[in-house]
């Protein structure tokens, strides 16, 4: 059976610091701590028994360092290292604490910022854990924790691979944030739901520092939380925590008030420390906390109420967008990013992510696209899909508290879809479908709200994290469907009390002058008590139709908002970019050459408009002369490349104008494999040149940054690429550049590959196989070219 | 350890970095150049770390009972005459690298002059935190050689692991090195400045231990990369 760790009749009492007690002992060297428990197991209980005598009711193993990536260098299997840990922690408790396994970060990031995959994490959390509960581990404690990702993935470690107790820790600057930008509230919303045991701070900070942000995490978790501050900060010229146990005692205080059900110390707490506390504590029970049931989501540094009026940006969903579609079906998912970076410019609170579409492969590409918006957004998702395995696959690398959308009212998609929120704590969307199909009226559609809040409820989720979508059925096809609609949302928020959203634009389908009636509808809906309209941000009417209602209801903000937004235009117009006269406007040459975007986008319609719509003669008379132009231009030096960028970004948005009136076989131009090597992140110069290479009309395959060698053969072998660009920054990285090179050059051979990057010159790339040394993307784009042909 | 003064990226150093040698941006690219400045500026959140090292004779380098042992030609020259040097490192933080990588997917050129100007900002802010290791230096009578960075010369990348693992960069101001050597945050600098009785001698040219020496596109237009080149 669990130990019980935190109860309502006492304080549970942690030890101190481990590492800056062993470093007093100068045998020990201070880069073999991780190793104590093997070559100075004596010390190491020793310092183990002086806190259970001090009175400390769990005692942390020397484990914060043994996993797999941090004992590599010393050549030390996990399991060895973590079964001689917890053998030394419980000689020391001998049955008087408990003790927990001691897991600290791994030392390297996740992706995006890293290049730690989840699974990798994940995979290495779990081999300490599974070490841990087979030498006896009475519960798990992940700490010191910077990023919310990386918690989650040794929580799920824990939780799939122990049946321990696990308590998670986070590391927090005074600002409230950890260096990867996760508040204290994000990883409330994001790690509890997991199915922690408590939810703790520790370490940067010392007490005072530390309290405070305590305050904001028992406010809103409503598992037990726990303290371990630092000793206050370290000395700056001698390395020491110089607060005395007196000092600290006091600074930690206030906590006690909170709620605190567990309080310790981190680096420079000594046995003295945990002494004080212990007498201090010793007849204090947790105090009761004030906890309004919280409503939100959060993504990996946005956390949004699901209260008030929210957007939900719809536009990353391939049906009826041919370009997006294509782009996930040969695996190119940059063109997601651009969505999700769009949409929140435009203001969606929230971005629906779905990328079902034929050819697609929902399992590999819904997680894929989660962590390509999540690279470049920090608000919170909502996954979409109707296929359970993809969204499980999804719900595991998504950063923070999502929504899935979603489930029906029927059992078997309620058996399959529900049991996936609670186990990844995702708030949920339920569709008023039963297994008799969609209710014609508000009552049928109410009742079926109820069923899948009975069931959610059983399954334990919360109510805060039910969302009912009442159905969007269009007009034309049904002339009562949107009062249906409106007085179910009535009756869902008022008889039910939960929220709401809808699909707004449904509503119109099949119905000449769609605008307008989304709007109407939208209006209405709000009025009626919707909570969340899943709708197209940059649809200016319809969030403006948004901030009106939210300056209706009062919403924090929302006023102040409305005026920055709408208060420099005049009543009853609109501010809009004024197309530039016919008269003033310059050729698309020239708009390229100059780097006018918006000029260029008008340039391009008007050919296509004037010519009949002869794409491609357009991009070969005009578009590409441009390029070439300016390509020469920074070739000599009489341009740079901020301006080449400028031409670039005109081109790029001339040839979005123009692709709207080409056939698929027309926009899809050559294949080109683009790639920055395994173990090198440095992508600018590759991605720079992309642009250009999209803008001649190559099809990119764009595989990111940190690629295996295989995974470049694949793209190539797929795509039928006459052409693999790879790109390196650090000379470290060379050595996988010549293997993915050798790759290539085996199962491709008539794929030519190119090399960039600052380290690389002409004579290196010819001794690692290159076919070409770019020495820019002007140079790539030529070579390209040459080797593949234009559009 | 956070700076005491904020600091910012110089126009016309940006001007230069980024290919205007001998002549200013137009208007149009001015603009640009502004608007990367003032998002660089709010998303940059700079920290950085030093320790004091014994250094051996066999170039073995000490601090808080962690020791290794530096590679190369490079730095043992650098280094010759010192038994102690300064470790340091620097960051501007996650959230350049998150806006980076966000502006990348709507605007390259915005994002090429930012990133450009945040490795002139971190170089700004190593050089900040270089001169107060100088100035720590001279409070015990003290001079110090010119900076040196892993990639230099021979003096392997992979050294990061080594140094950040010194600093404990990775739990004080959430500096990591993969594998490979390469920093994350990306806009990040590590350094090593040996200590010395007396002043150095001839200052030598910080280029002359890049790699990139021979072909850098920097050099020609008698620029400073602020060491992204490394």
């Amino acid at each position: 059976m669990a130990a019980k760790i935190f109860d309502d009749k006492h304080i549970t009492l942690f030890d101190g610091a481990l590492g800056t007690m062993l470093q007093t002992h100068a045998e020990i060297p201070k880069d073999r701590l991780e190793l104590a428990a093997i070559e100075h197991a004596e010390i190491l209980t020793e310092i183990h028994r002086q806190y259970v005598n001090s009175g400390a009711q769990i005692i942390m193993t020397n484990t914060f360092g043994a996993n797999g990536k941090k004992l590599a260098r010393f050549g030390v299997e996990v399991v060895e290292a973590v079964m001689a840990s917890v053998k030394c922690a419980k000689a020391a408790t001998d049955g008087n604490a408990l003790v927990a396994l001691d897991v600290g970060p791994l030392g390297e990031m996740l992706k995006p910022a890293g290049s730690v995959s989840f699974e990798e994490a994940y995979n290495i959390f779990a081999e300490m854990m599974q070490a841990g509960a087979n030498a006896g581990a009475d519960l798990i404690l992940i700490e010191t924790m910077t990023d919310v990702l990386e918690v989650k993935a040794a929580v799920l470690a824990a939780k799939e691979n122990t049946s321990l107790p696990v308590l998670a820790s986070m590391s927090f600057e005074e600002d409230g944030r950890t260096f990867t930008g996760v508040s204290v509230e994000a990883f409330a919303a994001a790690i509890e739901p997991l199915g922690v045991d408590g939810l703790g701070l520790n370490c940067s900070l010392g007490p005072q520092k530390l309290v405070p942000l305590f305050k904001r995490l028992c406010a809103l978790a409503q598992c037990p939380v726990f303290l371990q501050p630092n000793n206050g900060l370290p000395n700056p010229a001698t390395d020491k925590y110089e607060m005395r146990p007196s000092e600290f005692l006091e600074a930690i205080m206030p906590c006690l008030d909170m709620g605190v059900s567990g309080i310790g110390g981190c680096c420079g707490t000594t046995p003295e420390t945990i002494e004080l506390l212990a007498k201090t504590i010793k007849n204090c029970i947790p105090a009761k906390r004030e906890i309004l049931p919280y409503a939100f989501v959060c993504g990996g540094t946005k956390v949004v109420p699901l209260d008030g009026v929210l957007c939900i940006g719809e536009r990353i969903n391939p049906t009826g967008k041919k370009a997006l579609r294509q782009a996930l079906q040969s695996g190119d998912i940059a063109a997601v990013q651009t969505l999700a970076v769009q949409q929140e410019q435009a203001g969606a609170d929230i971005l629906d992510v779905n990328v079902g579409a034929p050819d697609v492969d929902e399992v590999e590409m819904l997680p894929a696209a989660l962590q390509a918006v999540q690279a470049v957004s920090g608000l919170p998702v909502q996954i979409d899909s109707n296929n359970p395995k993809a969204l499980e696959a999804a719900l595991r690398v998504c950063i923070g508290k999502p929504i899935v959308n979603s489930t029906t009212a029927e059992k078997s998609k309620l058996a399959a879809i529900l049991p996936l929120c609670k186990k990844y704590g995702a708030a949920v969307v339920g569709l008023t479908i039963t297994e008799d199909g969609i209710p014609m009226t508000a009552a049928g559609r109410c009742e079926a709200a109820k069923k899948i809040l009975d069931a959610a409820l059983k399954e334990g989720l919360r109510r805060e994290d039910i969302l009912i979508d009442c159905l969007t059925l269009s007009v034309a096809a049904e002339s009562d469907a949107a009062g249906v609609t409106l007085q179910a949302v009535r009756k869902v928020s008022g008889e039910l009390g939960l929220r709401t959203v809808l699909g707004v634009s449904n509503i119109s389908f099949g119905m000449p002058a769609r605008a307008q009636l989304n709007r109407t509808f939208l209006a209405m809906a709000l009025a009626e008590g919707l909570n969340a309209a899943i709708i197209n941000p940059s649809d200016e009417e319809m969030m403006a139709t948004v901030h009106c209602a939210r300056v209706m209801h009062g919403q924090k903000n929302a006023q102040q908002k409305y005026i920055e937004l709408y208060g420099a235009q005049n009543e009853g117009k609109k501010a809009v970019m004024q197309p530039v006269q016919s008269s003033d406007a310059p050729t698309l040459k020239d708009a390229i050459v100059m780097g006018l975007k918006q000029q260029a986008t008008q340039a391009a319609a008007k050919l296509i408009e004037e010519g009949g719509g002869e794409s491609l003669a357009i991009v070969n008379e005009y578009l590409v002369p441009a390029l070439d132009e300016v390509g020469k231009e920074f070739e000599v030096g009489r341009i740079f490349l901020p301006q080449l960028l400028a031409s670039a970004g005109a081109a790029q948005a001339a040839f979005e104008e123009i692709k709207k009136h080409m056939t698929a076989s027309e926009a899809s131009g050559p294949p080109v494999v683009i790639a920055t090597v395994k173990g090198d992140v440095h992508d600018i110069g590759k991605n720079i040149a992309r642009v250009l290479l999209e803008n001649y009309g190559f099809t990119v395959t764009d595989l990111g940054r940190d690629v295996p060698p295989k995974h470049v053969v694949d793209a190539v072998i797929k795509t039928g690429a006459k052409l693999a660009g790879l790109s390196a920054l650090m000379t470290t990285t060379l050595p996988a550049m010549e293997e993915t090179i050798r790759e290539i050059k085996k199962a491709a051979p008539q794929c030519k590959v190119l090399v960039g990057g600052a380290v690389l010159t002409e004579d290196y790339a010819k001794r690692i196989g290159a076919d070409f040394y770019a020495k820019d993307a002007v140079a790539t784009a030529e070579y390209a070219k040459r080797v593949c042909g234009n559009l | 350890m956070t700076f005491d003064k904020q600091l910012c990226v110089n126009e016309q150093e940006l001007y230069k970095a980024l290919g205007y040698v001998n002549k200013e941006p137009d208007d149009a690219v001015k603009q640009v150049i502004c608007d990367a400045i003032e998002k660089l500026s709010r998303a940059a959140m700079p920290k950085w770390l030093y320790k004091r090292c014994i250094l051996n004779e066999n170039y073995m380098l000490t601090a808080n009972g962690v020791s290794f042992a530096l590679h190369g030609n490079s730095i043992r020259k650098w280094l010759h005459g010192c038994t102690e040097c300064f470790m340091f490192c620097v960051t501007l933080g996650y959230e350049v690298d998150t806006v980076l990588r966000t502006v990348q997917t709507q605007d390259m050129q915005l994002a090429f002059i930012m990133d450009t100007a945040a490795s002139i900002l971190a170089e700004n802010y190593t050089q900040a935190a270089d001169d107060e290791l100088v100035r720590l230096a001279s409070e015990d009578r003290k001079y110090t050689t010119m900076r040196f960075s892993p990639g230099y010369g021979d003096l392997p990348l992979e050294t990061n692991c080594n140094i950040v693992r010194l600093l404990d960069s990775v739990k004080l101001i959430g500096l990591t090195v993969q594998p490979k050597g390469a920093l994350t945050p990306q806009k990040s600098v590590i350094a090593i400045k040996g200590i010395l009785n007396n002043p150095a001698g001839e200052k030598e040219d910080r280029c002359t231990n890049c790699p990139m020496v021979e072909n850098c596109e920097y050099r020609k237009k008698g620029v400073y990369c602020g060491g992204k080149n490394i």
